[in-house]
Parts: C-alpha cells; structure tokens; sequence
C-alpha cells in the first residue's frame, strides 16, 4: 500500500505500469463468498432473514457507540458536494463557481430535501465561508486527480448491494468512481474513493470494502483501489491481492460481530 | 397439475449471461387473437373512467401507490444511455460522443418546438450546464454498463429501439414492458432487462409481467423464449422462461393490479 501527497496523481498511481498488469482475476469471488457466508452464517444466525443485517463503510470504523450522528451538519452537505464534483468531473465539466454549481447540480437530482433547504438558510456570512471551503476542497480534488484517459470507462457512484447468507445479510457501498481503462485481455478495473476528511487507519477498510465489493459484484477482482483526500491531498493507493481481500473479510465480520453485539 | 413458473438465479461472472442464452428453452408459444381478446374482456370489466398505463413496476409493488413522477438524473438515465449506446454500436461512436449527440438532439427537439410540456427533451433544455454535466454523468454510467453487460454476451446483441406497448382494446389501458437488450440467435429470442438495486421477493413477477407485455406487443403474438434480469448492482442475474404458463400468470398479474386499481377507485368515490 502506497501514500503519497503532490508526487503523482491519484489517476497516474491507479493506472500505474500498463506492462505490468496482471490478466483478469476471476477465481477469488467464489473463495470470498464462501468464506463470508461460512462465518457470516455462525454470527448473524437464521434471526436476520426478515431483517437483514446490513453493512456499510460506517460500520467498518471504529467509531464509539455514542457518536454523535452529524445530521444536517455542513460537513454532510460538503460531502454530498464533492461527491457531485467528482460526478461532474468525470464528464469534463469546468467549474466557474463551484458552490453554486454544485449546490445546483444537487438540487436537481434531489428536488426537495431537508439538508437543501438548511443550506438556502444559511446566513450571508457562513454561505460565503462555505462556498469558499467547497471552491478549496473541489481544487485539491481535481489537482489531485489528474486528467482522464479520453478511451477509458467512467462510472461515478456505482452503487453495490451484495447479499449474502440468502439474504439474511447485505454489503451495501457505493463506489466514487470505478474506472476501466479498457487495455482487453489485462485486469483494468481500478477503484476511487473521495473523502472531505483527513485519511486515517479506517480509510484503508473503506478501500478494502470497495474491492472485496466489487469483486463479489462482478466475479472479477480490480487492479487497484485507492482514496483521495480533498481536504489534505493524501492518497492511498493499494493493489488488491488475496492478502487484501483476506483482510477486508476479517474487516467484515468484525464489523458483524460488532453490530450484532449491540 | 398447475404449472409453475422456474425462476432460474445465478452471479455474475464472465460467461454466467451468455449460459443463460446458450441454455434458452427452445419451446415457441404464440398469444392467438382469442387469447387478446379474452384479455380485453377481462381489462374492460375493471376499467377506469380515465386512462392508465400498468407495468412491471406496478405488479412488484402490487399497485402501492408511488410519488408522483418527475424527471431527474435518475429516472433519466436509461432513456439516454440506452439511445447512446443504441447510436455507439450503429455508428462506431466513443460513448462520449454518442452521448452528446442523443442530448443535442433532446434540445434540438425543444429548441424547434417539436417536444411537448413535461417531455423529457423539455426538462432537458430548462437545465443549467452544471445539471446538464450530472445528467450526462449519470446516463454515461447507466450506458457504460449496458455495454458492459452487453460484451459480455457472445452472440450478436441489440439494443431494443424502445420500450413494448400494448393498448388493450376499449379498456383505456395500455400496458408497458421493459427492455434493455435483446438477444436473437436462430432459434431462440431472449429479452434482457437491466435493474438498479437488489431484487426483491416479487422480481420474478416483474420479468413476468414484462415478458407477457412484449409478447402482446409483437403483431405475430410470439413470446420470447426467456427473459432474463440483470442486477449490476447486487451481482445477480434471474431468469424467467417463456413458456404460456409463465405468459398467463404474468397476464394475471397485471389484471390483478388493475383490479387493485378499481377497487381503490371506487371505494374513494365512495368515501367521497
């Protein structure tokens, strides 16, 4: 696993020696459905058929029981943001104010929603530290990105709903941005993850939740997995291997376990 | 004995799509005039003093009522992706571009005054270029993964010029079954339907219910011989075979749903 600030681009780090990819990995799905449904099963028991037990990034992290949720906190709002700068990005698009772009562009999507209408309250003073924020966070991830490859696939916020253990329980995430660089016959399907805050020991479960998600998705096991930083410019970037998705097992049923015991 | 309909379940995995469509059932099954017209029949007995329009959507949720519809990225995406890919396998375009081209030509629409209020083009063309790039963005990822699907299909694939519509006969009720891509070898024709999300305990009804529409859309009644539901999402893939029994139950679910429908008008009319 790689961190890197300023020295390559999180794109560049992704796609890394084109000659040294691997060919496409399509054995480890079934190994890893296995193994989760075998401990799963002993954890949750048959009392979550009607009641799945879900899992997400946030039951990865180690957060105490009491943590305050941050609802209609700016923090969330600036998350939503910068997740639809990375949208709009990734189709080319130039900011001329990002605040009001974004906000517009979420605005669409969401017609109506409470965490919209706290953020049209907002007073003169605090929309204009805000908007300021959102124009530095949406500068360090696009400095941070690099620039697309004009053959490869993007696809933003793809959403992934993996059932295991006949549904009793459900690794739901939702991937920033999944790239396919297209080269046929290589493994080129590389993983990124956005986050306003700084990167902690909790980031590298979210990039080994992304890739153990995505190989249960599709059967096949992606090059590399990365997360971005926009609040420092810190990236992690790792390659996934069987060592990576062994952990992100044990990440997963820790986080079970966890959640059962509450 | 009561025939059942065989759902068939698989994951994702290079070649599970294209063992499905290796696998078809090779039995044909055609609807006759007698059958549309029963049908008909049975629509007319629980119709409505207004116009409606049932789908698959419909017989899942068993005719729950839905918020109101309204465009937006998400309920615009597989318009747009399907056309770009549509324009991509026929004129060897980047997906970018055949992108672009399918929106130039929704604001064409509005900008010469050929699209009516509420139309997608209309939405369209009342966007900023902020919502516009997320619009894109979404219908790119909706394409990207019809391709994705579609590739990995080894016999020759389309992408279904539009959704089926069936108008029932004097039962103002028109019917819509949905599909994505279409698979049609020498003997056999497989539907495909592309899904977000996870599949539910009443998907199979779903694919049912658009499979029997498409078979009543098409001039010469003939069924499909599956369809099959793609969930990218959940990594899942279901299979329904397009047997007459499987058309007849998916007939009985959309009568079921307009039944629904009756009832709960007739009982606001009286409560009112």
């Amino acid at each position: 696993m790689t961190s890197a600030l300023d020295s390559v681009t999180v794109l560049q780090a992704l796609r890394g020696n084109r000659a040294e990819r691997p060919a496409p990995r399509t054995a480890d799905a079934a190994h890893l459905r296995a193994a989760l449904e075998d401990s799963l099963y002993a954890i949750v028991g048959p009392q979550h058929f009607f009641n799945p037990l879900v899992l997400r990034t946030q039951e990865l992290r180690e957060l105490p029981l009491d943590f305050p949720a941050p609802d209609y906190s700016l923090a969330r709002v600036r998350g939503i943001l910068m997740h639809h700068a990375l949208r709009l990005l990734s189709v080319g698009y130039s900011f001329t104010n990002p605040f009001e772009d974004l906000t517009s562009a979420w605005r669409c999507e969401v017609g109506e929603s409470d965490l919209l209408v706290f953020v049209d309250h907002l007073d003169a003073e605090d929309r204009a530290k805000f908007a300021t924020e959102i124009a530095a966070h949406t500068a360090t991830l696009r400095h941070g990105l690099g620039t697309f490859g004009s053959g490869w696939s993007l696809r933003s916020t793809v959403r992934v709903a993996n059932l295991l253990c006949s549904g009793a329980v459900a690794l739901r995430d939702t991937i920033d941005l999944s790239i396919d660089t297209g080269d046929d016959g290589d493994c080129t399907t590389v993983l990124l993850d956005i986050t306003t805050a700084p990167l902690d020991e909790n980031s590298e479960k979210v990039l080994r939740f992304h890739a153990l998600n995505q190989t249960l998705r599709t059967g096949v096991t992606p090059l590399r997995s990365a997360v971005l930083s926009t609040a420092t410019g810190e990236q992690l970037v790792a390659e996934v291997d069987a060592a990576l998705l062994t952990q992100a097992v044990a990440d997963v049923l820790e986080a079970a376990e966890r959640k059962c015991r509450v | 004995m009561p025939s059942v309909t065989t759902f068939t379940t698989s994951f994702i995995s290079p070649g599970a799509l294209s063992s499905f469509i290796s696998t078809a059932p090779t039995t044909h099954s055609e609807i006759t005039s007698e059958q549309r017209s029963a049908l008909a029949e049975r629509f007319r007995q629980v119709s409505l003093p207004h116009h409606r329009r049932l789908d698959a959507w419909m017989v899942e949720q068993a005719a729950g009522q839905s918020s109101p519809f309204r465009w937006s990225p998400t309920t615009a995406r597989r318009v747009l992706g399907n056309a770009a890919l549509r324009l991509r396998f026929t004129q060897h375009l980047s997906p970018v571009v055949a992108m672009d081209e399918v929106i130039v030509d929704q604001l064409t629409r509005a900008a010469t005054g050929y699209s009516r209020r509420g139309s997608l083009s209309s939405w369209l063309s009342e966007l900023s270029t902020a919502q516009l790039a997320l619009v894109t963005s979404d219908a790119l990822n909706w394409s990207h993964a019809l391709e994705e699907i579609a590739r990995s299909i080894d016999e020759n694939v389309e992408v279904a010029d539009s959704d089926a519509y069936y108008d029932v006969a004097t039962a103002r009720t028109t019917l819509r079954g949905r599909r994505d891509l279409i698979v049609a070898t020498e003997s056999t024709c497989t539907l495909i339907r592309v899904r977000s999300g996870a599949p539910g305990r009443t998907a199979g009804a779903g694919l049912r219910a658009d499979l029997t529409i498409d078979a009543f859309s098409r001039p010469d009644g003939r069924v499909a011989n599956q369809i099959i539901g793609v969930w990218p999402d959940a990594g899942l893939l279901l299979r329904v075979e397009g047997s007459m029994a499987d058309l007849r139950a998916g007939a009985r679910d959309l009568l079921r749903v307009a039944n629904l429908q009756h009832s709960a008008y007739f009982q606001r009319a009286l409560a009112s």
